[in-house]
């Protein structure tokens, strides 16, 4: 008697990112939740800003995400709907955006498609999300090497030179001679070579490039995920002392923990949704701090 | 949705992202789009594009004078706009409204060049002027027409 075998899975690929441990239904609904309060924060950076998407976010945008994230967080069986809900409304703003829409908002955006498309099959969503940002990590750090300004540490100078967030960060690794003369030039044009001889400073700039491919590698080997999970961590922290965007920042942190094995990633969801409010709140309020 | 169309639609949005950067980074290289911009994720991998532009009116006898952007506030406004696209979107941009009301603003001149320069860090390690792109316009029987486009940055070294 012939048996009907079940058909193998098309693109067998996609399940190289599974993670196998029953918890993914639960990971699925942290996502949906921490990305309905996500948006609130994100459009709320733009709250007050004399412009066309200022206005947008102030009058539409941040009210629409408010309602959205305080029905879903309070309704368990809405959360679905408002995550569509802040689909579309992310939509319109990547839209009205559009060419000049950062990338952040664009990963937000991603997100929710995926979790929409995936509504019915967490597993697959996770799957879909996690290989999502290893195109987000190997890319970032493809384009460095591509471009070539970190092998001499060329642009992080340039930063140190002109940004202050960079200045407070960066300086401590370089020396005092190195430092004098990057700040001195200030980003003018006509000025350089930006690139520096301090050992520590070019290890450090190379360690970003390399870090952000071979972490996004050892992510997606399940027997280095967790290692890989802190690595990028502190990677993550590490580019956030300098760049300071910290509501990009807990956005990524939040899609690294997807990766972690077992439960101890999904509590920590509640815990990065607060801070990214107060670092919203903080951007508004204590501008001295210098966020991004 | 079935599982198997799910799955189709998951694996062709995975290769769209994963190959939409390699076609970015060509964008960047050969048309002057932003680097950080439009989902390439190259952000910090080099310094946010600036940039200037220089005016020059030319007459029937081929002298050339260097134009003040700020006579004409319809100039003004048209070069600011010009140069807000342009370091997003590079050499997408159609120049013709700065031409135009550059044209309007110093009507005795035949010709007129814009000559648009993208200052940022450059492989050599220095700050200078990475793109430099240099538009011709006339006066035709149908308007101000562009008639000429050169690209002589980059092709300097650093000697010159």
């Amino acid at each position: 008697v012939e048996q009907e075998t079940p058909s193998a899975p098309k693109f067998p690929f996609i399940d190289w990112t599974s993670a196998d441990d029953g918890l993914e239904s639960e990971r699925y609904q942290a996502l949906s939740s921490f990305m309905l309060v996500a948006l609130v924060c994100h459009s709320g950076m733009l709250l007050g800003l004399d412009s066309k998407l200022g206005n947008l976010a102030t009058t539409v945008f941040f009210p629409a995400f408010c309602l959205s994230a305080l029905v879903g967080l309070c309704s368990p069986r809405a959360k679905r709907h408002c995550v569509v809900a802040s689909f579309g409304i992310t939509s319109c703003w990547l839209f009205a955006a559009t060419p000049h829409f950062a990338n952040h908002l664009l990963l937000e955006w991603s997100v929710l498609l995926f979790l929409i498309v995936c509504r019915n099959e967490p597993d697959l969503a996770l799957k879909a999300l996690r290989w999502l940002i290893f195109i987000v990590l190997f890319h970032s750090g493809f384009q460095k090497l591509v471009v070539g300004q970190y092998f001499a540490g060329e642009f992080l100078a340039y930063n140190t030179a002109t940004l202050a967030n960079f200045t407070d960060f960066m300086g401590l690794f370089l020396s005092e001679g190195e430092f004098a003369r990057i700040t001195a030039m200030a980003g003018r044009n006509g000025t350089g070579p930006y690139g520096v001889n301090d050992i520590l400073f070019v290890a450090m700039s190379n360690a970003v490039w390399i870090g952000e491919m071979g972490i996004a590698i050892l992510l997606v080997v399940p027997s280095t995920r967790r290692v890989a999970v802190f690595a990028a961590l502190a990677l993550i922290a590490s580019i956030e002392l300098g760049a300071r965007e910290a509501i990009f920042g807990f956005l990524f942190t939040s899609l690294i923990l997807a990766f972690y094995p077992k439960r101890n990633g999904l509590a920590l969801w509640p815990g990065l949704a607060t801070l990214q409010v107060a670092a919203m709140l903080a951007f508004h309020f204590l501008p001295e701090l210098r966020l991004n | 949705l079935t599982g198997q169309s799910r799955r189709t639609i998951v694996a062709v949005l995975l290769m769209l992202f994963a190959c939409w950067p390699f076609v970015q980074q060509q964008l960047v290289i050969h048309y002057r789009i932003n680097p950080w911009k439009l989902a390439g994720w190259a952000m910090y991998t080099t310094t946010t594009p600036r940039g200037n532009m220089n005016l020059i009116g030319i007459d029937t006898a081929g002298e050339r004078t260097p134009l003040n952007v700020r006579e004409s506030q319809e100039l003004f406004t048209a070069r600011n706009q010009y140069m807000s696209s342009r370091l997003t979107m590079g050499l997408f941009v159609d120049p013709a409204p700065v031409a135009s009301a550059l044209a309007t603003a110093h009507p005795k001149f035949s010709e007129w060049e814009l000559v648009v320069n993208e200052i940022g860090l450059a492989r050599d390690g220095w700050v200078d002027v990475v793109h430099r792109t240099t538009y011709r316009f006339a006066r035709t029987e149908t308007g101000v027409e562009q008639v000429g486009v050169t690209y002589s940055v980059p092709t300097l070294d650093r000697t010159q």
